[in-house]
């Protein structure tokens, strides 16, 4: 499996995910996903210089904007609820923010359940990270874990269609 | 090569500060050092998730387990085990934490001659455990346990530092905790094929774990745990489940001839007993095999009496019962099952 590490830079990442879908390999082997994988490759070549991120929210004001923006723009949201103290979140964070980098029409929310405790148990988050995937207000999915290749697959299973009606 | 026999490393530390097991301890390891341990012992990550209590993560070989004064890795196939030692002694001190316990536990591998350094003999392994570990861990010894089927021995090493002991002796929730591991051969055909995926099935390996645990009937083992699940392509299983701060772990190399499975899980002696009989019936329905050792490790003798009555009622007749004392008066009991028609 290729490892989308930041170190290695940009272009040996657009190398890689290009010729993953060249070969059409496992991960996005239904015709459908290599379809919008083709997409997606179109648009990297064409934005691959604009830098999009992982917006953390640390007050309630802050999460509940966000929500509301992300709700308006009917793209989709995927809310990561995190721990410092969470090994595992250490080790899914730069691969967020590398499809964060890579998925401007997705955004992606980062929520500290320390930092905002009623947030996390309104949600009943237990495990950490927990992946929640919200489209106009809306929970379409769920990842508990830091699993990359789910979290690839969830993103792209409902990343398609607001993203040509938000753009 | 993935599979087999796996190879169990557990080490407990302690630090000055006496809370320092109500903090974060080791899961503030950052996670390039845990990166470069288990490249020391040639694993990645595959999957991972943490509660409040321990970080679960299952590796490409088996699983890791990371609490705030425990670490718990267990690798299979040719890895090379004992050298995540040194670099975890030394990231641990970094965090202010002293090693004050070491248990290697192994069963017997099904191809010893392709196992690397220092895994080629258990008396290698013996030496290279002695070299590694502090001179303070005073207390030591090395023991296979024998049975009457030569392919199942069982082999264990502890090391533990005085610290360890008189802490032993003052706090009453280290003593009463258990470990069950569970090494399973010969298992039942038609169950282990549940355990291949089909050709280009077109599912992300987490998605076909997740089918695996529900067809084999691995989630009602412990219906309360949350399962991080994994299936290897083309065959093989992987998962680690978390309840509350109790870890179990099950991994799967289904290839007829070969067929191992391996279950493990800890408990507390207030536990009530029937969630660990209720566990290992499970378990036995999940995989049917034809051959069967459980070592039990536990500072009292309550927990091993029950393994063979949960096990006899469903067609697993005792061979071999054989008893060991350790440092930090910890018994291992290591008995083996085989099917009655055998």
């Amino acid at each position: 499996m290729h490892s989308l590490n930041s170190h290695l830079g940009w272009p040996y990442i657009m190398s890689c995910i290009i010729i993953q879908l060249q070969n059409c390999v496992q991960p996005f082997s239904s015709p459908e996903l290599s379809y919008r994988f083709f997409i997606e490759r179109e648009r990297l070549t064409q934005m691959a210089s604009e830098e999009g991120q992982v917006i953390s929210c640390h007050t309630l004001e802050a999460w509940n904007g966000e929500l509301q923006k992300g709700n308006e723009s009917k793209k989709l949201v995927v809310v990561d609820f995190t721990a410092s103290w969470c090994g595992p979140c250490r080790f899914i964070a730069p691969i967020l923010a590398d499809f964060a980098r890579k998925l401007p029409h997705v955004t992606f929310l980062k929520v500290d359940v320390d930092e905002l405790k009623t947030v996390a148990e309104d949600w009943a988050i237990e495990a950490m990270p927990t992946f929640i995937f919200l489209k106009e207000g809306k929970i379409v999915d769920k990842v508990v874990g830091a699993k990359k290749e789910d979290l690839q697959l969830t993103i792209g299973k409902h990343a398609a269609e607001p993203a040509t009606a938000a753009s | 090569m993935r599979g087999g026999f796996e190879k169990r490393l557990e080490l407990h530390f302690s630090g000055d500060d006496p809370v320092i097991g109500l903090g974060l301890g080791l899961r503030q390891l950052d996670f390039e050092s845990l990166e470069e341990v288990l490249h020391a012992v040639q694993c990645t990550v595959v999957s991972a998730v943490g509660n409040q209590f321990f970080d679960s993560y299952v590796l490409s070989e088996s699983s890791l387990f990371v609490y705030p004064t425990k670490i718990i890795i267990k690798t299979c196939g040719t890895t090379q085990l004992l050298k995540s030692i040194r670099p975890l002694i030394h990231f641990a001190c970094e965090l202010g934490l002293t090693l004050s316990l070491c248990r290697y536990t192994r069963g017997s591998f099904i191809f010893p001659k392709s196992q690397p350094y220092p895994h080629t003999s258990f008396r290698d392994e013996v030496i290279y455990l002695e070299e590694s570990l502090p001179s303070h861990l005073c207390y030591r010894k090395a023991s296979v346990m024998p049975s009457k089927l030569s392919s199942h021995s069982w082999h264990v090493f502890s090391g533990a530092s005085e610290i360890h002991e008189s802490h032993m002796a003052v706090q009453h929730m280290p003593d009463v905790l258990y470990t069950i591991e569970v090494c399973m051969t010969e298992l039942d055909r038609v169950l282990a094929r549940k355990f291949f995926r089909r050709r280009n099935d077109g599912k992300s390996c987490h998605t076909a774990g997740r089918e695996m645990t529900e067809i084999t009937g691995i989630g009602d083992i412990n219906p309360n745990a949350l399962i991080c699940d994994f299936a290897f392509d083309p065959c093989g299983y992987s998962m680690n489940g978390i309840d509350g701060d109790r870890y179990s772990t099950i991994h799967v190399t289904p290839e007829d001839g070969y067929s191992y499975a391996s279950f493990e899980c800890v408990g507390s002696i207030y536990d009530d007993h029937d969630d660990v009989v209720h566990m290992l019936k499970k378990v036995v329905q999940v995989f049917r095999p034809g051959t069967m050792s459980v070592s039990t490790t536990c500072t009292s003798h309550e927990v091993w009496t029950r393994v063979a009555s949960a096990l006899e009622p469903l067609g697993l007749k005792c061979r071999s019962c054989a008893m060991d004392e350790f440092s930090a008066a910890e018994n291992v009991v290591f008995q083996t099952f085989t099917n009655r028609r055998k």
